[in-house]
């Protein structure tokens, strides 16, 4: 009986792959291919307006949701970051931001978290993949050791900081076994390898899940392609570099995007792990927000908030142009 | 992708040599393989010991659990006669197994349950109404592409990628505005309409073929229509992967509810787990095995569709 | 295969999530069950949607001192007995005029009034003891004497109640309540007996009703009717005369603790959780009047209070807490719209100190512009970190409130500059027609002074001190670390320089008294690099990890009079602590304040209401005027008892000392004057009898106040850090050099962010 059912689903997954071969067998964009049809069937052109209409109503409850809960509330945020309290209002223009641009604690945590963004995100990055790699050669327990790299979405960041503190406390176990290979104590959440416990604890979180997006993308690769590169004896560095890596170009921009992200949602263990005023290593752009905001000075979160945003427009958009560029390639 | 099967035929390799080929490197890789699957072990255990600690510790006694790590946790306020080791010792399995944790948490305080129970009503119809309001947005930037749509979305990614710092002010002067403070609405509406969710379905969904959905409309389905029997069939895997997430990431907040909810009687767990203090960091170990069982479910119910649902996020394109 | 296993965790799982679930509703059910007890409490709201009761107040102290007892007549009058020109005096009042007249009752010298009541035609009763000697030093009673006496003065009828109240000891005999039946008996309520006394004075039975009697009264059909705690609940009886002992009302409706009488038009009349209600026996349940609160009374301190002809409810209460202030108000039933709409001012805080509570109702009753409504955060289940989150949160948020309790604030005065929640009160001081800023201790005034602009006045304060032997400490103005740490060497190891305290306690107290050396606030720097810091640590790591509390050891005084114990950290509020700590150290002593590294040590120490006004406050004059109510002459020579604490209007701590300085007499039975004791210290171990200060004990208070230091709050977070840290040392894990460069990094960290 079970089995039937299984063949039912694979014959389901069967069906959509066919769809995915069109997509890949497409020219272009989507966009561009939408507007090349809509000029050849002028036809249905007038219905096309409605339902372009009726398609764009499906928005509304969304906009209208993160218009309410973010924008209007991020203007809020634009508006304190002029003034120069929340009682008073006095206008003060650009006086926050050089407040906080000249104020040597955020300083140090932007340079923190950039830091870490720049280390632990490509870090993400390569040891996903390296992994992905790893399950992708054909080894025994596969689907075990999947489940296995992403049981640590599942703990609870109460059960994380515990074990993280004491895996990392100066008489705890990382201790003990560097001392095996003589080195000196270090009281890592304190010292200026402080860093090297919140990168160790992001990778150990996010490792798994990057790794299943690989997965899927070098399932996703022609095996075709492969095949003819191995008769045409690649070496496997060869075939790494120039077919799959191009394969995965947009797949590694994603896991960035989703690294990145992940990368500020880890704070929440790096303060319950250290404290408001940690080492300052490991002071990052989060403490600096959270601290502000418990001294209610608004106006300097604001501010630092919006400083934080515009970096964050910069790299967006920087990623999308070069996924954009590297996307074409892949087709082109 | 015809290309390939051609460039094959040209070669004119015959049939044994491929053969041969191919044995070489099957031998090879059975070797790589093995190494593969005991580095892809070693990193397992790194990766399940916290998952692995966090159950066995569970099932310890209160005192010996403070005399493993009380030296981590014990600040100088908390008194007693204890005795605490002086090296801090990461044991995995309980000197005697004991199930007082348990029972304390499930039967002794009711206030585990309540606050397990706040959680649950929290998270779930933050879940489900994220995933629908989601749904229709991901159609609705998916379906007919435009500057205005572009920037709108990529509105929604740069509003995604900020920190819970920055939102949490006004989050907060919302909230007051809207007389839904210290309500479950004050953490459930922004819960819903959060644009995390409509981005990873408006990638995944971008993937299907435009065709696909004009063929319908050229058969003359509606908008709705589309959407309800061509659309939702086709995410279901991505539908079921991000709920995981949702659930996931809502399941672990914490800092919504302090700010939001000042009665600590609506509080989650998550929010307690996140203040144990040293007395009970055995019960902490008994509670998070707890918490960890519905994600665990999800988990395991979901396993496939999220690898599936991701599968096809793979290979995104903007 | 892979997916059988794999449903079967899954229903494993499930199946624990279900028992989890069941055990839920257990607990569900408990809490409903604790639910309905909290129910009945607030159900007295019912009455009077549209009406209020307006109340106008008078101080019944505006005529005398002392007032011990305190009655309200049938003819809408008030009578009370108070001191005068060093002698009883009674007065009567008419309700609703100013004047008063005093009645001559015969009391003869050397006579006290006990216990003042009215029989049924509304003549005056009276039980006037006299004593052996002092009765506060244990004289035994002398004689008891009932007197009746009519509303204009006329005596009616005097008792000699000859020796059967003889010898007894004051202490434990205290007549609390007279009434008259009738048969024209008289009953004396006494703890936890009642004596019926014929009219000649011989006793007709004594009733012992083996629980403290709290109220005893006269229902209008002359019944005497006492209440207590009983075993089954809480008793109202009637005293039964054939029965010689008690019987309990006939009445369904079931008493609390409250304030009981005798009603006018119904049987009772009393006030029970702060609501008065009046019924009659035969009733099912009374009908609730009035809430008190409603007008600004104290429901505790109700003594009387009667129903007016007119519909008007009287009550006089007495205020045990201050100086005995006895106050008669008058509460009249209004319309809602005929009441002037008061402005409402919200105090905010987390926690109400009952000094607090007293101002404000002081203020409320006082104004007819302003009413203060207090906003307190969260209950008793609160989390002590969600309340302080909650009133930071509403402090900048949409609703603020007018005003901000500083001593219950978790933010700092900084803090609350920076935010910009803060009103600088300076120009209202300024403007202000009685308030004149050179009227005020300086020094105290400068305490919540920031950058030239003035956020706060406290009314009253303390000064916070060590306290040891001239013989220890000297005679000087302040002393250094190296000074105490002297002091510990050159004595044994046995000996503790303070009790109860621990390693982290002292770091905080040295780390505090010396922050100005390691923080430097205006630039925004810190240096714990220095010799000092690792001074205090060490210092620190000198005393126990654990505070010892032996509970069967020798008490403070045994241990500071045998030189096992060397110094108090305590408060010193008035200029009596002199006496009680040199009483206690058996020598004399010096309050030779904290050690520092070279400033004095004295900290100003705000005891009274000191608050600031919000700066999106809608009314700022009316917070000003609660600010200034607290500074106002009559306010500032009456607080001194209230809280304990010297006052800041100079021309009132002239007067507080001066009066520290003047004996006190009294006269004995044999017309000798004696000195007397002008108040007692009295802890669990010792009592000490106060008299006159002399003028150099004043002379260095005076100094003290002077030279005290504002209390500047050690910042909590550079305190977190720095007990943090200091854990490693004191655990011997790491350098004292090793914690002070942590310190050093972690603060610095802070202090930038917060420039």
């Amino acid at each position: 009986m079970r089995e039937k059912k299984r063949e039912e689903k694979r014959g389901a997954k069967g069906h959509r792959l066919p769809l995915r071969g069109k997509l890949s067998g497409r020219e272009g964009q989507p966009g561009a291919g939408e507007r090349g049809q809509s000029e050849k069937k002028g036809g249905i052109q007038k219905k096309n307006a409605r339902s372009r209409k009726l398609a764009t109503a499906f928005l509304t409850p969304s906009v209208f949701g993160v218009m309410l809960f973010f924008v209007i509330p991020f203007f809020v945020v634009i508006y304190y970051s002029v003034v120069n309290n929340p009682v008073q209002h006095h206008f003060v223009f650009l006086d926050n931001f050089k407040n906080v641009f000249r104020n040597a604690a955020f300083r140090q945590a932007a340079f923190n978290t950039m830091k870490f963004s720049v280390i632990a995100v490509p870090l993400a990055v390569v040891l996903s993949l390296g992994l992905a790699m790893l399950l992708d050669s054909k080894i025994p327990f596969k689907s075990q050791f999947r489940t296995f790299f992403l049981t640590p979405m599942m703990v609870p960041i109460a059960s994380i900081v515990l074990i993280w503190q004491v895996l990392f406390h100066y008489n705890g176990m990382v201790n003990d076994i560097t001392a095996l290979f003589g080195m000196d104590k270090i009281d890592w959440l304190k010292s200026e390898h402080a860093q090297v416990v919140i990168i160790v604890l992001f990778l150990w979180k996010n490792l798994g899940y990057n790794m299943i997006l690989f997965m899927s993308a070098l399932g996703s690769i022609p095996k075709d392609i492969l095949e003819v590169a191995v008769l045409e004896s690649a070496r496997p560095w060869q075939i790494f570099v120039h077919i799959k890596i191009r394969y995965l170009s947009s797949t590694i921009l994603f896991v960035t995007i989703m690294s990145l992200i992940n990368s500020f949602k880890v704070f929440r263990e790096i303060y319950l792990l250290t404290d408001d005023y940690p080492y300052n290593t490991v002071y990052m752009m989060q403490h600096f927000m959270n601290n502000t905001f418990g001294n209610l000075d608004y106006q300097k979160l604001s501010a630092a908030a919006i400083m934080m945003s515009l970096v964050m427009v910069v790299i967006i958009g920087i990623l999308f142009l070069t996924e954009n560029y590297f996307g074409k390639d892949v087709e082109g | 992708m015809t290309g390939g099967r051609k460039k094959r035929a040209e070669l004119e390799i015959s049939e044994d040599a491929y053969r041969r080929m191919i044995g070489r490197k099957r031998r090879l890789t059975k070797v790589r393989r093995g190494a593969a699957a005991f580095i892809a072990a070693l990193i397992a255990v790194l990766f399940l010991m916290p998952i692995v600690l966090t159950i066995t510790n569970s099932f310890m006694s209160a005192s010996e659990i403070s005399s493993n790590y009380g030296q981590v946790f014990a600040t100088s306020d908390s008194g007693g006669k204890t005795f605490i080791s002086k090296q801090v010792n990461l044991k995995f399995i309980p000197d005697m197994v004991s199930f007082s944790q348990y029972i304390t948490v499930l039967f002794k305080s009711p206030d585990y349950l309540f606050k397990f129970w706040n959680s649950v009503i929290l998270v779930v119809p933050i879940v489900g109404f994220q995933l629908l309001v989601a749904l229709l947005a991901s159609y609705g930037f998916t379906r007919y592409r435009g500057k205005l749509k572009e920037i709108i979305f990529f509105t929604y990614i740069i509003l995604m990628l900020m920190p819970y710092q920055v939102t949490l002010v006004p989050n907060y002067l919302v909230s007051s505005w809207l007389h839904i403070l210290d309500t479950r609405w004050a953490i459930w509406l922004p819960g819903i309409f959060s644009p995390f969710a409509v981005y990873l379905l408006t990638k995944y969904m971008r993937r299907i073929p435009v065709s696909v959905m004009e063929a319908a409309q050229i058969d003359g389905a509606g908008e709705w229509q589309i959407f309800r029997h061509v659309c939702m069939p086709l995410c279901r895997g991505c539908m079921c992967s991000v709920a995981i997430l949702i659930f996931i990431d809502y399941w672990n907040m914490v800092e919504q509810p302090l700010i939001l909810l000042s009665d600590d009687a609506m509080h989650p767990l998550s929010v307690f787990l996140s203040k144990i203090k040293n007395g009970e960091i055995g019960l902490a170990f008994a509670v998070a095995t707890i918490y960890m069982v519905p994600t665990l479910l999800v988990f395991l119910y979901g396993e496939d569709y999220l690898v599936e649902g991701i599968t096809y996020q793979g290979g995104i394109k903007g | 295969m892979e997916k059988r296993k794999k449903r079967k965790i899954w229903a494993m799982l499930a199946a624990f999530l279900l028992l989890f679930v069941c055990g839920c509703g257990n607990g569900s059910g408990d809490g409903s069950e604790t639910g309905t007890a909290g129910s009945n409490a607030g159900s007295s709201g019912e009455e009077g949607e549209d009406y209020v009761y307006a109340a106008e107040y008078k101080l019944l102290n505006d005529y005398c001192e002392n007032i011990g007892s305190v009655i309200l007549g049938n003819e809408q009058d008030v009578f009370f007995v108070g001191v005068k020109d060093e002698k009883y005096v009674l007065f009567s009042m008419k309700i609703g005029e100013d004047s008063v007249k005093e009645i001559p009752f015969g009391i003869e010298d050397g006579m006290q009034v006990s216990a003042m009541g009215k029989d049924m035609e509304g003549n005056l009763l009276f039980s006037l003891v006299s004593y052996e000697g002092d009765p506060e030093a244990g004289g035994a009673l002398k004689d008891v004497v009932l007197k009746k006496v009519s509303a204009q003065g006329q005596e009616l009828e005097t008792v000699n109640t000859g020796n059967t109240f003889q010898k007894k000891d004051p202490f434990s005999f205290y007549i609390s309540a007279i009434c008259q039946d009738g048969e024209g008996n008289y009953y004396l309520c006494a703890g936890q007996d009642i004596y019926v006394l014929r009219q000649d004075g011989s006793v007709y039975c004594e009733i012992p009703v083996g629980d403290y009697i709290s109220n005893m009264f006269s229902m209008k059909d002359g019944k005497i009717v006492a209440a207590y705690r009983g075993n089954t609940g809480y008793m109202l009886d009637e005293v039964d005369l054939a029965q010689k002992g008690l019987k309990p009302l006939d009445t369904s409706i079931v008493f609390d603790y409250g304030t009981f009488t005798g009603g006018t038009d119904t049987d009772l009349l009393y006030t029970q959780n702060s609501v008065l209600y009046s019924c009659n026996l035969s009733d099912e349940k009374p009908t609730s009047l009035l809430n008190w609160i409603d007008s600004d009374i104290n429901s505790n301190y109700l003594k009387d209070f009667t129903i007016l002809p007119d519909g008007r409810i009287a009550a006089v209460t007495v205020d045990y807490s201050s100086s005995g202030e006895t106050e008669l108000s008058i509460l009249t039933k209004k319309k809602r719209s005929e009441v002037p709409e008061k402005e409402t001012l919200v105090y905010s805080s987390w926690y109400v100190p009952y000094y607090v509570e007293k101002d404000i109702v002081a203020f409320n009753k006082r104004s007819d512009k302003y009413r203060i409504e207090v906003r307190e955060y969260g209950d008793d289940s609160t989390d002590m970190e969600e309340k302080i989150t909650m009133m930071n949160t509403d402090l900048t948020g949409a609703n603020p409130p007018d005003i901000i309790d500083l001593s219950y604030c978790q933010l700092s005065l900084e803090e609350l500059i920076a935010a910009g929640v803060v009103e600088d009160i300076t120009s209202y001081l300024e403007a202000d027609d009685t308030i004149k800023r050179e009227d005020y201790v300086e020094n105290v005034m400068k305490a919540y002074e920031r950058d030239g602009k003035l956020y706060a006045i406290m009314p009253c304060y303390g000064i916070d001190t060590m306290i040891g032997r001239v013989s220890d400490v000297g005679t000087g103005n302040s002393w250094t670390l190296d000074d105490m740490i002297a002091l510990m060497d050159s004595k044994g190891p046995d000996v503790e320089i303070l009790q109860y305290v621990n390693k982290n306690y002292m770091l905080y107290t040295m780390c505090k008294a010396n922050q100005g050396l390691f923080v430097d606030e205006e630039n925004g720097t810190c240096d714990f690099s220095g010799e000092e810091f690792k001074k205090i640590l060490e210092f620190a790591n000198r005393f126990p990890a654990e505070a010892n509390y032996d509970e069967n050891g020798p008490t403070e005084i045994e241990k500071l009079r045998n030189g096992q114990l060397l110094l108090l950290e305590r408060p010193v509020t008035s200029v009596s602590m002199y006496q009680m700590y040199e009483y206690e150290f058996g020598e004399p002593v010096n309050f030779i304040g904290y050690p520092t590294f070279g400033s004095t040590g004295l900290i100003l120490e705000p005891n009274s209401t000191t608050v600031a006004m919000h700066a999106a406050s809608e009314h700022k004059e009316g917070v000003w005027e609660f600010i200034r109510f607290n500074l106002t002459k009559d306010r500032q020579e009456k607080l001194g008892t209230a809280n304990g604490g010297f006052p800041v209007l100079k021309s009132a701590l002239d007067k507080m000392l001066e009066s520290d300085m003047e004996e006190e007499y009294y006269t004995d039975a044999d017309g000798n004057k004696q000195r007397t004791s002008k108040s007692t210290w009295s802890t669990g171990d010792f009592t000490v009898e106060v008299y006159a200060a002399t003028q150099e004990q004043v002379d260095r208070v005076r100094e003290m106040i002077e030279t005290a230091q504002p209390d500047i709050g050690m910042d909590e977070q550079i305190e977190a850090i720095i007990k943090d840290e200091a854990q490693a040392y004191f655990d011997g894990q790491k350098s004292a050099e090793d914690v002070a460069g942590l310190v050093q990094n972690r603060v610095q960290t802070y202090l930038d962010e917060t420039k």
